[in-house]
């Protein structure tokens, strides 16, 4: 990246190591905060054993840093995780899938069954190969392949689970076509692990009490309830793993609740 | 229980709310400028009023709303956050007299199959939502600028939408060719929301005379806000005075509006008319 697109250099110091990082906030990180579901984008850095992830806000304001530890150094190769043949059962779409994120060293597969079309993406650090069990238009595949692809070049989490149930959301979203708001969906699952949900008041009590139409006919009054009456819990313990299409529909439910708020959704 | 007990209501909340902006030298707090000076005499008044008064459950309920509401004020100011007003845009269906009023427009709106429906400055899009479900047909969602260049709220009408299958057209008011594309077209126009207050009484009588074909039907929730209270409180979110019910009334007819039904809550009129 060329200096002139740099805005300025941060200085973040490592909770873990101590040492004192220079990262570069470019536009592009900007942009990545104002289109992302909390208005939060991170830049990693990974050194030593462990990578660095430093939140910035939508007007470059430093966040909070969280830090990883690496699963394996960057100079033995990823570190792989084989997930298991029953991660993926159930699915009607999808026979199997790989993700390979140079960012956060790790290589994801699945067990793949029967496949009768597959198609590989890649962007700058993340590479997802999908495959499918049944036919559907390439254009559709492209077009939720390339959401999936820009929301997994962003997040952050190196959690097996976020990662099956990211692909468990995508087999029921291939049936339908990319909506406005998919790509936030995507990212909530995709970070499943490292967001927790936090009540808000009075509107969680106003919430219970006055029971706005829309969520309460089109989302799942039991899932609302667990989540609004917990003080805090992960996005991914709150999901859990139910069949992907409550999955689904409680992802679009938590950030309803967000976008009315009902809830907080802080990266922790 | 007297539907005065609503103004009184909302004129202790606003001493709370001027307290509050004055504070946070919130540019809203100069809307007090011209009744600053009686607060005490209309707040001791309000409070001998309701000093022996039990609140029934719908005033109650809009004085929660009301509360939000002023709560949505600061917060909005502070944050940037614009999410308050939208739950506040939503439980605006319902709390009880709103509510209430609510499913009367929509019961009494005589509709076609398939209609073409508008909303005006609606963020929370419920009642053409409801209608589609029922119906089906077209629902223009109107809009001014500033709603809909706000990203939170865009991804609001998505929601409604995407999950009651809406088939919508989201149009700016100020596009004059989209408007008078819409000229004597639709069968039905709504119009009862915070944001949709904001047009005025004038513009909304306009709008409906151009919109509406013949026997088309007009859908108001409006304040009745002469009285202080929610006078004021109402202009801390640049909605204006509105006429009393008889003037509306009355301004339909000469419009030549016909079948002109009202129901009352308490601090609000519900209202749907034929255009001749």
């Amino acid at each position: 990246m060329s200096r002139a697109q740099v805005i300025r250099t941060v200085k973040v110091r490592c909770p873990r190591c101590g040492a004192e990082i220079p990262l570069e906030l470019t536009p592009n990180i900007i942009e990545e905060a104002k289109a992302n579901p909390l208005g939060l984008a991170g830049v990693a850095y990974p050194h030593l054993d462990h990578v660095l992830i430093a939140y910035f806000d939508r007007n470059g304001e430093e966040r909070g840093v969280r830090v990883f530890l690496t699963l394996q150094a960057p100079e033995k190769g990823l570190y792989e995780i084989l997930l298991s043949k029953d991660d993926l059962k159930g699915l009607r779409n999808i026979s199997g899938f790989r993700v390979e994120s140079r960012k956060l060293n790790i290589r994801i597969s699945s067990f793949t069954t029967a496949t009768t079309a597959a198609l590989k993406i890649s962007g700058r650090d993340t590479i997802v190969e999908v495959d499918f069990q049944r036919d559907f238009s390439y254009q559709i595949l492209r077009g939720w392949l390339e959401i999936l692809l820009d929301v997994l070049e962003n997040s952050y989490s190196s959690a097996p689970l976020d990662y099956v149930n990211t692909f468990r959301i995508l087999d029921i979203m291939l049936e339908e076509k990319p909506f406005a708001y998919a790509k936030q969906v995507f990212w909530l699952v995709a970070n499943g692990s490292t967001i927790t949900i936090r009540p808000r008041l009075p509107e969680a009590l106003l919430f219970k009490k006055y029971r706005p139409t829309l969520v309460y006919e089109k989302y799942s009054g039991a899932f609302i309830s667990k989540v609004i009456e917990k003080n805090e819990m992960k996005v991914s313990e709150a999901l859990g793993q139910d069949n992907p299409q409550v999955l689904f529909v409680n992802a679009e439910a938590l950030l309803s609740l967000y976008r009315r708020g009902v809830l907080d959704l802080v990266i922790e | 229980m007297s539907e005065s007990i609503i103004y009184d209501v909302a004129l202790r909340i606003m001493f709370d709310t001027y307290r509050t902006l004055e504070e946070l030298k919130h540019p809203k707090a100069r809307i007090f400028e011209t009744i600053k000076k009686d607060f005490p005499m209309l707040i001791t008044s309000a409070t001998e009023r309701l000093r022996n008064v039990s609140l029934d459950a719908e005033v109650q309920q809009l004085q929660d709303f009301l509360r939000y509401a002023s709560t949505t004020l600061t917060r909005v100011y502070l944050s940037g956050d614009w999410r308050p007003h939208v739950f506040l845009s939503e439980i605006f269906y319902e709390v009880l007299p709103l509510k209430r009023l609510h499913e009367w427009v929509i019961d009494m709106s005589k509709l076609p199959s398939s209609p073409q429906i508008a909303e005006i400055n609606s963020i929370i899009p419920l009642t053409s939502a409801k209608i589609s479900s029922r119906l089906g047909g077209k629902q223009i969602l109107l809009f001014e600028a500033n709603l809909i260049e706000n990203t939170l709220f865009r991804e609001i009408l998505d929601e409604y939408s995407r999950r009651y299958a809406m088939n919508d057209e989201r149009l700016l008011l100020s596009n004059v060719d989209e408007i008078n594309r819409l000229k004597e077209s639709l069968d039905f126009l709504y119009v009862g929301s915070l944001d949709a207050w904001r047009l005025g009484w004038p513009n909304i009588l306009s709008l409906a005379s151009q919109l509406l074909k013949r026997k088309g039907n007009l859908s108001l929730i409006l304040p009745i806000n002469q009285r202080e209270g929610l006078k004021t409180f109402l202009k801390l979110f640049d909605v204006p005075e509105y006429p009393e019910p008889e003037k509306i009334i009355e301004d339909l007819q000469r419009q030549r509006f016909t079948n002109i039904y009202t129901s009352k809550g308490p601090g609000f009129l519900a209202l749907v008319a034929a255009r001749r």
